[in-house]
């Protein structure tokens, strides 16, 4: 009985909905089971260099100018009349009439053996640089934060469209027996756009981000109610599992093996998850290496996800939004991610993890270099801009100690090698060893792809 | 482009320098062998790379996916054929592969197109897609159908009795008279039977006794609670407005008139067209005009710095994508961008079926622009809808409620202000300014006021605060109520212009275009006018051979977890073929010609089927032949929806408030889910208190950027979008949900309380009402024992007879029949 009920339980989840594909079989080894000698190679493309993916959203848009991509006209021309085709016949949010230029108040240095180039706001990622490729050719379509951040999550402006977390654990299941495949972590403003940006879409519900809480129940409902012990869980579960197998032996349908499976997952979870989120096993020298704050505790769980095998986790944090006081609003958030990523990097780069996992940290859209708002220089901004700003990779494949295209002398648009939104997740797919191109889900009859149907490229250049 | 330009001109003065056409070029002998060496390798009529196909006349006479034609008669320098051959980057030349084309092959072509680029039409077109071909009238199948034994079986079972007789399969034994009972309550109302009820269908199990239950049943107020919420994915119902933002809108008095309308079974040609287009009807009623608000429901991005515009065409968009997916059961959205890849709808059509929607004024404005922020308001339109008597209660109720609520909170900050006075030395001259011309004022204070008093006075008192934000809760639903207001869609005078807006992008206008339907479907009768009245006409009139094909697969996904097409967005040619097409053209032609639209007609004839009345027990050799069970030789069994998870554990539990209509509530959910999901508006959940925690899942207010998790891990989508079929998942969360979200913990105390109470004198009898009003069916004498069991078990441990009763009700809210169609 029960090797028939596995075999119907596979065919099954192998046929449903859509008729059959990679998601089915992926979703097997979500539910806890190992599929992965199961999923078919048909989207493989290459050996896959990464197998975990670190994915930094910084909510709000930090400025580029500030930070990666040092323009010293700007502190030339500082507080003089933009040039007219800075801002004539273009797109902004709240910019009017005729602003004026910004430079940036930052010094930027040059870092490590390959003398990559930051703000004297990011001195720990310094000593990573070599292991980073700034990417300071980055543009988008969008330049509002809602669509924007949806763009650069799901390939699209809209919402209803699978995050590229959920294409991700869509395509290669989970590694990880106890723990969801995608994990979603938040400090500070939430993202506009919401659940919206770790939502699975179209593709089956399953794929979605699970968000790891920093109070409370670490996952929604976790823990039991007060007073129930983890006996009392037990016998009630097993209670349960009974009383589901009788049902089982008398209807023989496979989707009730797989709700006692669930049952059992669920009650793995409770301990998993507190066992993941107990930073109480970590030597001092490690915590001290990623500092305090609930960003830098976030940031080695992280680590301890990927650890165990977690496929996708995302880590945002709020907010970078500077239209006004952008001096002490960058340097404070800089002050908080700086040291705890940089921490991560060196972290799982000594225990052997960064070849195999893509670290991407990167935002919705860039700044102006036009001054927005009050002039005086605490209290002045930068508004949004979708046409060049930076990202930088690392890990999992990546060329370290490089930097991948440019702006023109002001850093409004990119001067060479653009790179599209599609262009970055096709590269993040490649390291995972997908083509983005077959890595498909048929939905209103035509195979969905994150990449969409215009042309996206992998950039051959940046990887190692 | 200039590149481009320069060099085909190039290519042409050198033909015409060259002296080269003395000959007219034919194009059968000609050009015809150039294009097949060099393009059909991808853009012959299989392949179509790129959209563009070389083969025959018809995909040749296309436009590209920028809307230009291929080649334009007479003038090669225009020609997008030329441009690309000539090309100079070998990047960007075609073709990709391989040599270019000689300059003697591009003369060809030049002089080709030069004299008139005629190109005789061969007369192939695109074979019509099933869909796109009227529904027949079936005949019954008499083939096989020996299939009904005791059980007598209505027009469906023919057409499945037949397609299981093709495979050699049979149907089922008939369902157990409890589970099946069990089924079309919840099926038709989203709630379980009572054991009495049940007890008033198992003492006569036959067909007329179940016909009559089904009628009842279908006649209850319950059944347009259940079947809303259907409409309600499909029309992406919110109480939110989305994107960035995410605050509050008010559109419950449209969500009222679905279920109103369902309720009444209004005929789903009537409910389409005034939802579409009620504003335009003939003296138009209120109710015709609510009903606008179902493309009022499309989200909106009042994020600050938003162009008005763009959201404007993004949420056209929209409505033509909802309208599209539900009315002819196919996506346009492909064409937004380019010319529709393997339907018949080009880049034009979009836009002139855009052009429907187009004519409404603007909904969302800029406010306070200059240097400094600015900020997005809407601004479309909106009516105030009359109340009833219950509305007018409700609103007294409410009021009464906040008042004395809000007169608690003032008369405690008084004393706090009283205190605080005593207490300092300089007395009342030490509070600030604004504190004294408060308490100074004669008027009572108004919540804002209250919040200044205790910023002032005692800023750290959290739970005051607390009360402070509930009491705003409380306040803001008084003005929902007060204003009942709902968006509705309404006509310019001055239509606004359409023009094709290339690649998708609204800024780049192409060619001006009118309202108008694709050529490939069925005509727009010169009588409707060309606007939304007369889209909505077109799309339910009896010629449009998808509405109803679509209308019956969605019922079919509802009863049955699938739908006989499993594409239900997609029947065109991109989706999967029907598993019965002649049950689904039988089901599509009798919903119009003999149930006039009826959707209870049409799912009391599938609940009436011994299709939908058989086992679901697996037989393993007909699992063997057709693991999906597609072919229906038993019932599913598949999982409840979301919300009829939860309304069906409150009626368990007696919780369950029957109270219908009005504003959204607020089940509990942890106070801290908002904060950190969603944007700047409101970020501390407070819930509903009393009846309006236990209201019907339907009234939940539904937050888009962050939608209830208990029904987000069941797959109620968060309605960014129209959705046709939810996921049906089993997964982890699920079990966490029932176990521990505090909801479900409250209602198995709740349930624990009715055993002990209600169940009977012995601790078996209470297991089996226990058990009969979780599952209406029986216990097995296995499951009693396992249940009386854990009972002495639990009571064994705790020596609470409380604690004990617990254990049976969460059992038996979490057991997999519980939660699934049985």
């Amino acid at each position: 009985m029960t090797d028939f009920l596995k075999q119907l339980a596979d065919r099954r989840n192998f046929l449903s909905r859509t008729g059959a594909g990679i998601g089915s079989l992926a979703l097997n080894s979500l539910l806890g089971k190992d599929a992965k000698a199961e999923i078919p190679k048909a989207f493989q493309a290459v050996a896959p260099q990464a197998r975990s993916v670190i994915f930094f959203h910084m909510t709000g848009a930090p400025s580029h100018l500030d930070l990666f991509d040092d323009k010293p006209i700007l502190r030339e021309y500082d507080r003089k009349l933009a040039p007219a085709e800075l801002f004539e016949g273009k797109r902004f949010s709240f910019l009017r009439g005729h602003p004026k230029l910004l430079g940036s108040p930052f010094e930027f240095k040059k870092h490590g053996r390959s003398g990559v180039e930051l703000s004297s706001l990011l001195p720990h990622l310094g000593t990573v640089a070599d292991d980073m490729c700034v990417v300071k050719s980055m543009h988008t379509t969008e330049f509002n934060h809602g669509p924007a951040q949806l763009m650069f999550h799901t390939g699209l402006n809209r919402q209803g469209n699978p995050s590229i977390g959920s294409w991700t654990t869509y395509g290669l299941g989970s590694d990880s027996e106890n723990l969801p495949a995608y994990v979603v972590f938040l400090t500070g403003n939430t993202p506009g756009a919401g659940a919206n940006l770790w939502k699975a879409g179209f593709l089956p519900s399953v794929h979605q981000g699970i968000q790891l809480r920093g109070s409370g129940d670490p996952v929604l409902y976790l823990n039991s109610p007060k007073g129930t012990s983890r006996d009392d869980r037990r016998r009630t579960l097993d209670s349960i599992e009974a009383i589901n197998r009788q049902n089982l032996e008398l209807v023989g349908d496979p989707e009730i093996q797989t709700r006692i499976d669930q049952y059992e997952m669920a009650f793995r979870m409770q301990s998993s998850v507190p066992d993941l989120v107990d930073l109480s096993e970590e030597s001092a020298a490690t915590l001290e290496l990623y500092g305090d704050g609930e960003f830098a505790s976030q940031c080695l769980k992280a680590r301890r996800l990927v650890e165990k095998g977690v496929r996708f986790v995302e880590l945002f944090n709020g907010d970078w939004d500077s239209h006004s006081n952008q001096k002490s609003r960058l340097t404070a958030n800089c002050k908080n991610v700086d040291q705890p990523i940089a921490a991560l990097i060196k972290d799982i780069k000594q225990r052997g993890l960064l070849d195999q996992t893509l670290v991407v940290w990167g935002a919705e859209f860039g700044r102006t270099p036009m001054l927005q708002g009050d002039e005086s220089p605490e209290k002045c901004g930068r508004d949004h801009q979708k046409d060049a700003y930076s990202i930088w990779m690392a890990g999992g494949g990546i060329k370290g100690g490089t930097t991948y295209g440019s702006t023109n002398d002001l850093g409004n648009e990119v001067a060479e090698n653009p790179v599209e939104v599609r262009d970055m997740h096709a590269t993040m797919m490649h390291l995972l060893g997908i083509d983005h191109e077959r890595l498909t889900y048929k939905f209103q009859g035509f195979d969905q792809r994150l990449t969409g149907v215009e042309e996206a490229h992998v950039i051959k250049d940046i990887l190692a | 482009m200039s590149l481009r330009c320069s060099t085909t001109g190039l290519a042409f003065c050198w033909i015409l320098s060259s002296g080269h056409c003395l000959l007219a070029v034919d194009f059968g002998k000609d050009v015809r062998p150039i294009l097949e060496t060099h393009c059909l390798d991808c853009h012959d009529s299989d392949t179509l790379k790129g959209g563009i196909g070389l083969e025959n006349f018809y995909y040749a006479s296309q436009t590209t996916d920028t809307g230009e034609p291929l080649f334009v008669p007479n003038k090669p320098e225009d020609s997008v054929l030329l441009h690309v051959v000539t090309e100079l980057d070998p990047e960007k030349r075609m073709p990709p592969k391989g040599d270019p084309l000689s300059p003697q092959e591009i003369t060809t072509l030049t002089q080709w197109i030069a004299e008139g680029a005629v190109w005789p039409d061969d007369g192939w077109r695109p074979p019509k897609h099933w869909s796109y071909l009227s529904p027949a009238k079936q005949e019954l199948p008499s083939d096989g159908v020996t299939l009904f034994e005791d059980r007598s079986g209505n027009e469906i079972d023919y057409f499945i009795a037949a397609r299981l007789a093709d495979e050699k399969l049979t149907f089922n034994q008939p369902a157990n008279p409890a589970r099946l009972i069990r089924r079309a309550y919840l099926d038709i109302t989203g709630l379980p039977p009572t054991p009495a009820q049940v007890d008033a269908f198992t003492s006569d199990p036959l067909l007329p006794n179940y016909s009559n239950i089904v009628d009842q049943l279908l006649a209850s107020p319950a059944f347009g609670e259940k079947w809303a919420v259907q409409w309600l994915d499909l029309a992406r119902y919110a109480d939110s407005e989305g994107y960035q933002r995410d605050a509050p809108r008010s559109m419950w008095p449209w969500r009222d008139w679905v279920i109103k309308a369902i309720n009444d079974d209004m005929p789903f040609d009537q409910f389409s067209i005034e939802q579409l287009a009620g504003d335009l009807l003939p003296d138009a009623t209120e109710s015709q005009k609510v009903a606008t608000g179902f493309h009022r429901n499309a989200p909106m991005n009042l994020e600050a710095g938003t162009d008005p515009n763009e959201d404007h065409y993004k949420r056209n968009v929209d409505r033509l994508h909802t309208t599209s997916t539900i009315w002819l059961g196919s996506t346009v959205g492909c064409a937004q961008c380019h010319n529709h890849k393997y339907d018949p709808i080009s880049a034009r059509e979009y836009y002139e079926l855009y052009a429907f929607f187009n004519n409404t004024p603007m909904e969302s404005k800029q406010i306070g622009s200059k240097m400094g922020m600015s900020g997005m308001v809407h601004i479309g339109p909106t009516m105030s809808v009359s109340k009833d008597p219950v509305d007018l209660a409700n609103e007294k109720k409410i009021a009464v409620e906040y008042r004395v609520f809000l007169g608690k909170i003032r008369s405690e900050l008084l004393e706090q202000v009283d205190q605080k006075i005593e207490k300092d030395p300089k007395g009342k001259e030490a509070l600030p300014k604004d504190v004294i011309k408060i308490i100074d004022s004669d008027k009572a204070m108004s919540l804002a006021q209250c919040k200044v008093i205790l910023k002032n006075v005692n800023p750290r008192d959290k739970a005051m605060a607390l009360r402070l934000s509930e009491a705003g809760i409380m306040e803001s639903r008084l003005k929902l109520l007060r204003e009942k207001e709902v968006r509705v869609i309404q006509e310019m005078e001055k239509p606004r212009e359409t023009f094709v807006a290339k690649r998708g992008d609204f800024l780049a206008k192409g060619e001006k275009v009118k309202p108008g339907t694709p050529a490939a479907l069925h005509a727009f009768p010169d009588q409707f006018p060309r606007n939304r009245l007369g889209l909505a006409k077109w799309l339910v009139s009896p010629e449009n051979p998808l509405v109803a094909r679509a209308f019956v697969n969605r019922l079919w996904i509802e009863i049955f977890g699938q739908g006989l097409v499993t594409t239900p967005e997609d029947l065109g040619s991109q989706g999967e073929l029907p598993t019965h097409p002649e049950l689904l053209d039988w089901m599509a032609v009798t919903f119009v010609e003999i149930d006039h639209w009826s959707l209870k007609q049409s799912l009391r004839r599938i609940l009436l089927s011994a299709t939908y009345r058989q086992s679901i027990t697996v037989n393993p050799d007909f699992a063997t032949t057709d693991p999906g069970n597609q072919l229906l030789w038993r019932h599913p069994g598949h999982r409840l929806g979301a919300e009829t998870i939860r309304d069906q554990a409150l009626a368990i539990s007696g919780l369950l408030s029957e109270k219908q209509y009005g504003v959204h509530v607020r089940p509990s959910q942890p106070a801290t889910f908002w904060r950190k999901t969603a944007g700047a508006s409101e970020t501390y959940y407070i819930p509903s208190r009393g009846e309006n925690a236990y209201r019907r899942g339907v009234y939940t207010l539904w937050r888009r950027n962050a939608h209830y998790p208990s029904f987000a891990n069941f797959d109620a989508p968060d309605r960014s979008s129209c959705v046709v079929q939810r996921d049906i998942s089993n997964t982890p969360l699920q079990s966490l949900t029932l176990l521990n979200d505090p909801v479900y913990v409250e209602m198995a105390n709740a349930f624990a309380d009715r055993i002990s109470k209600e169940g009977g004198k012995s601790l078996d009898d209470q297991i089996t009402w226990a058990f009969r009003t979780a599952l209406a069916r029986e216990p097995q004498e296995a499951e009693r024992q396992l249940l009386s069991s854990a009972f002495e078990s639990a009571l064994g441990d705790s020596k609470s007879k409380l604690k004990a009763y617990r254990e049976v009700a969460t059992i038996l809210l979490n057991l997999h029949e519980t939660i699934n169609r049985s």
